[in-house]
Order: C-alpha cells, then sequence, then structure tokens
C-alpha cells in the first residue's frame, strides 16, 4: 500500500480508495483514480504512495477527541495511542501528481466563535496498544502537576509535519502532552513513534502549541 | 578696476576654438565625455544590479524591471546633459535651464515608474494570506517614492530656493480648495481612520451601504467592492466610515440557519434524527460547535424544523446549498414527506354536482 510500486498495469488499495494503473502503448501509463486521470510516460521510475497530515482545506491543526477522557495521577505519565485522519500524496520523482483524503473528513472549531481557530476533528479512544486504523499517532501524556488532571482531547500542530510509514500504516511523529497547571502543551517531536519506519520529511520537530481552550 | 574675464577649462586653448557657429571643440569633447560616462555608468548599473536581483531576495525593488527603467533614466539624463553641453537648450525658463527642467521631469517620470513597478512586483509576489497587508505596504511606499520624487525633482528644476514662496500660495490655495474639498477631505481622513479601525480588508467578503460583495481595494479616497453579479461599486471612504459593515468572514466560523418543514403526520423526533445523520456525513459541517436541531413551531401547513448548523466562514456559502439538497434527499428516502401549502375548505351547505350529459355523448 505505502511506498514505492512499480509503474506497470496493477491495482494499489489504500484503505476505502483504489488507484488503477493501466499500461498502454509507447511506454505511457494510465493513472486512474475516481474521476481523477493522469497519464505517466514510463521512465523507470517508480510511483510512491506517501502518508501526509490531514490538512483537508488547508487547516494546521488536527483535534483528536478522545472517546473516554484520559485521568492522569499527579507527576505521573501514561503513553498510548490514538487513531488519527491522514491523507495520501502519490509522486512521481518529486511531483506529486495526485492527493486524497481516506476515510472520513470532518472539521470544527477550536476555541471561541470571536478567536478560535478551524481545525481537522477526529474522534478516537485511547488505545494503550497500537490500534488497527490506518493511520496512528503515539502520545506520552505527562502530568507533573501536583494534581490530578483530566484530558478530553488533543490538538496538534500538523502542518509542515514529518509523516512515518511501513506497508499498510501511517504515523503521525511523536507526540509529548504535557499538561502544566491548567493547560496541556502539545509537543509534535519529529520523531518516528517506533524503529524501523521509513520517513516523509525532515523530521523536526515543530514549534510547542498551548492549548489554551 | 580690476576685472577678472574666467574662462571655464572647456573653453581655454585649443578647446576653445570654435568649430560651427558657437560650437568650440571643447564643447564636443565636454558632451562626448558625459555621453559616454552616462552610457558606461547604466551598463555597469544595470549588469550589477542584474546580478543582484537574481541572488537578492529583495526581488521587489531589485529585479529586471526596475534595473531597465534605472538604466534608461540614467542613459536619458546623460542625452539631456549632452545637449545642454552642446549648447543646444540654452533657454532659461523662470530662472531655470531647460535642461535642468528636462532632468527634473525625467527624475519625477522615471522615480514613478521606478515606485510603480516595485509596487506591483510586492503584490504579485506576495502570497494570498498576506496580500491584504502587503497591498497596503506597497501603496505606501508608492507614494513615500512619488512624493519624495517630487522634491527631488524640485530641487534639480531649481526651484527649492523658492519652496517657501510655494509653501505661502500652497497655503493660500488650500484655504481656498479647502472649502472647496471639504468631501476629499472628509474621504481621506476616513480612509486613514479605516486604515487603523481595520472594519474590513481586501479579499473581505462584505455586506455595507446597501451593497454585498468582496472587498476589491482599498483607496485613499474611496474603498471598491465586487459585488457577487460582478460589478464594481466605489464607495467614498466617508460613506463606509459611517456606515455599518457587515463583515461576512470576520470570524473563523459562520452559523447556516435553514427551516424545514415536514407534514403532520410525521415522526418529528425521526426528522430530525434523519437531519443530524446527514449534518454529521457533511465534511464542512463543523462537529464543534455542534449542530442544534429542534422542532421550532407549528406552522400552518407544516411542523417547521430549524436547523442551526456551523461551518468554515469560507464555506459558508457551500455548506448553505448542500445542507438544503441533502436535507430533502434524506428526507425523501427516509418516507418523510415535506408538504406545500395546503387549505381544507368547508361549506356551510351541501355542494351539489351537475354531470353534463353531453360529456358522456362525446366520449362515446
Amino acid at each position: 500500500m505505502f511506498g514505492e510500486h512499480e509503474l506497470k498495469t496493477q491495482f494499489i488499495k489504500i484503505a476505502d480508495k483504489k488507484i488503477h494503473l493501466l499500461e498502454e502503448k509507447g511506454g505511457i501509463i494510465r493513472y486512474r483514480r475516481e474521476n481523477v486521470e493522469k497519464l505517466i510516460k514510463n521512465s523507470g521510475e517508480k510511483l510512491k504512495v506517501l502518508p501526509s497530515p490531514a490538512l483537508g482545506y488547508g487547516v494546521r491543526l488536527l483535534m483528536v477527541k478522545f472517546k473516554e477522557p484520559v485521568v492522569i495521577p499527579p507527576q505521573d505519565s501514561i503513553t498510548g495511542f490514538d487513531e488519527a485522519p491522514v491523507e495520501i500524496d502519490v509522486k512521481v520523482g518529486d511531483l506529486t501528481i495526485d492527493h486524497f483524503i481516506v476515510g472520513k473528513e470532518k472539521y470544527a472549531l477550536y476555541g471561541t466563535l470571536e478567536a478560535g481557530v478551524i481545525c481537522r476533528y477526529h474522534v478516537s479512544s485511547f488505545y494503550t496498544e497500537e490500534p488497527e486504523s490506518i493511520g496512528v499517532a503515539k502520545l506520552i501524556v505527562s502530568n507533573p502537576s501536583p494534581e490530578w488532571k483530566s484530558l478530553e482531547r488533543v490538538v496538534i500542530p500538523i502542518r509542515g509535519t514529518s509523516m512515518y510509514y511501513e506497508s499498510t500504516k501511517a504515523y503521525y511523529p511523536l507526540l509529548v502532552v504535557t499538561i502544566k497547571n491548567h493547560n496541556p502543551e502539545v509537543n509534535n517531536t519529529g520523531k518516528a513513534p517506533k524503529e524501523g519506519l521509513n520517513t516523509v520529511g525532515e523530521g523536526l520537530s515543530l514549534p510547542n502549541f498551548l492549548m489554551r481552550w | 578696476m580690476n576685472i577678472t574675464n574666467s574662462t571655464s577649462f572647456w573653453e581655454q586653448g585649443a578647446l576653445g576654438q570654435k568649430l560651427f557657429l558657437t560650437l568650440t571643440l571643447g564643447a564636443i569633447v565636454k558632451a562626448a565625455l558625459i555621453l559616454v560616462t552616462g552610457l558606461i555608468l547604466a551598463k555597469v548599473l544595470r549588469r550589477y544590479l542584474l546580478n543582484l536581483s537574481r541572488s537578492t531576495k529583495y526581488v521587489w525593488i531589485i529585479n529586471e524591471d526596475t534595473t531597465s527603467t534605472l538604466h534608461n533614466l540614467i542613459v536619458v539624463i546623460a542625452l539631456v546633459y549632452t545637449f545642454d553641453a552642446l549648447g543646444v537648450l540654452p533657454l532659461e525658463i523662470a530662472g531655470t535651464s531647460i535642461s535642468n527642467l528636462l532632468t527634473a521631469f525625467l527624475v519625477f517620470y522615471f522615480s514613478y515608474l521606478l515606485a510603480k513597478k516595485s509596487k506591483d512586483y510586492m503584490i504579485i509576489r506576495s502570497s494570498k494570506q498576506k496580500l491584504p497587508e502587503v497591498q497596503v505596504k506597497a501603496k505606501l511606499f508608492y507614494y513615500i517614492i512619488v512624493t519624495l520624487a517630487f522634491f527631488l525633482a524640485l530641487n534639480i528644476a531649481g526651484f527649492t530656493g523658492r519652496l517657501t514662496t510655494l509653501l505661502a500660495a500652497a497655503g493660500i490655495t488650500g484655504i481656498v480648495l479647502g472649502f472647496a474639498s471639504q468631501t476629499v477631505v472628509a474621504n481621506f481622513i476616513s480612509g486613514i481612520f479605516m486604515y487603523f479601525d481595520k472594519p474590513l480588508k481586501i479579499g473581505d467578503p462584505v455586506e455595507v451601504a446597501g451593497y454585498s460583495g468582496v472587498v476589491h481595494d482599498i483607496r485613499i479616497l474611496s474603498t471598491r467592492i465586487r459585488t457577487w453579479d460582478g460589478l464594481l461599486v466605489r464607495i467614498p471612504n466617508e460613506k463606509l466610515f459611517n456606515s455599518e459593515i457587515k463583515n461576512l468572514q470576520k470570524y473563523p466560523a459562520r452559523r447556516v440557519d435553514i427551516v424545514v418543514g415536514i407534514a403532520y403526520k410525521e415522526d418529528a423526533q425521526k426528522a430530525i434524527d434523519v437531519i443530524k445523520k446527514t449534518l454529521d456525513e457533511m465534511p464542512y459541517v463543523l462537529a464543534e460547535p455542534e449542530p442544534m436541531i429542534f422542532v421550532d413551531n407549528l406552522g400552518d401547513n407544516s411542523v417547521n424544523i430549524a436547523v442551526r448548523a456551523w461551518a468554515p466562514s469560507e464555506k459558508w456559502f457551500d455548506v448553505r446549498i448542500e445542507i438544503v439538497q441533502k436535507v430533502k434527499k434524506a428526507l425523501d428516502e427516509a418516507g418523510i414527506e415535506i408538504p406545500f401549502p395546503q387549505r381544507v375548505n368547508w361549506f356551510a351547505e351541501e355542494l351539489r354536482v351537475k354531470i353534463e350529459e353531453n360529456s358522456k355523448e362525446e366520449s362515446s
């Protein structure tokens, strides 16, 4: 699914979407996905199917709302996973020839009506083991305060983030959520959530996001 | 009495030798030197600036266009002084030579071109998000350069000494014009206040002074709005400043309000559930704030269900259209009737219906 594919007649299935490659005369490959069609001159280059952050129509944040809020004891931490939406970039060389969304697309307002921000929205449970979904984010939630804290959702900065993938799954970089005082602070570390994954992007950390609301 | 007859370097010795009418060898040498120096300076500067334009990040000011304008300016000014040296432009107007007047005009004209091209470059190269801010900066830059060029041109023309006279004259003229141009001044001042108040910016969809559309440009005296049907409306800033401005995209989210009527015989809760599910499947209907769907009132012909859903401001219109269409489709699929206005008439006396025999005969 994710990774490099030879330019020859074949189907590539990605979640609920299907890419159809069809060899035609003159070394031309017809790329087809739903209503999108492209003609690619075969030069021995491979087609790359890569994960990309769920920016949707151009947002910069992803809000994952937990089905069950996570409660953390004072000066303790918990490591877990959540399902996260991803999008797909199809590339030949460095050129993106197609980009599409897999799964459900939904948005929400984070913050007030006057000063909030629209972000991509997803509802997920907090898993202690990696879930089966196509997109996964690993979280370390720490509570350095002397009080019990509850975390109902996490807002992740995703614009410009690197992504990681293996054959069937895409991963957001490791996220560290620190619940300082009353406002959780989210750090997209840019680091791989586990070893042995392929990287898209430079693996750089993004500025921390303070969840004020 | 000691009279000194001062002659310039170009009129001494062999250089002072007359060749044709009043034209001397010195004048020709001087003219040639001016022309060659001007051409070399123009070429060297152009080459330098072109090289610089390939590496600089200030490409809005250092680019092929502005370099070419600067090159032409130097060449034309060199030509003017060349003709002056040859004595072709000996006339004086208002105490200053024609060559100085021409140079002043050219400096002003080319500075204007330079400022205009830089302004256009700044606007073309800016990203869509930064466009409103860049447009204001570009215009500010343009007006500063044009004003400076105006005073520089006055200086070159030799009017600087008379600037105080000019200003005094301008003062008197100003009083006279002030009364005549109250509206212009009011518009100008309103424009400045609007800049700081920022009720709208270029690209905002607005409803103002009875017009609805997108702010196309904010100028010193007026604001231009492109209406939804593609007309240009020029609203004087004073009128705009005193009007109620409805900015349709100032906040990140905007609510879509529609009313759906269902037949009295239908289950209202079922209809609410169907609409809720439909909205949940629409990406741009925001999950938070949650949509509100409730029975609003019992109308003459239908049970009216209010649908209030939030959408990103820039997607409001698309969502508005989509909701109406999808809710209608979903209710149809669920077998819920959306009634049209109907009236039941009761007659106090029984109505008698007469069936004509002719119609039977005709049909047979």
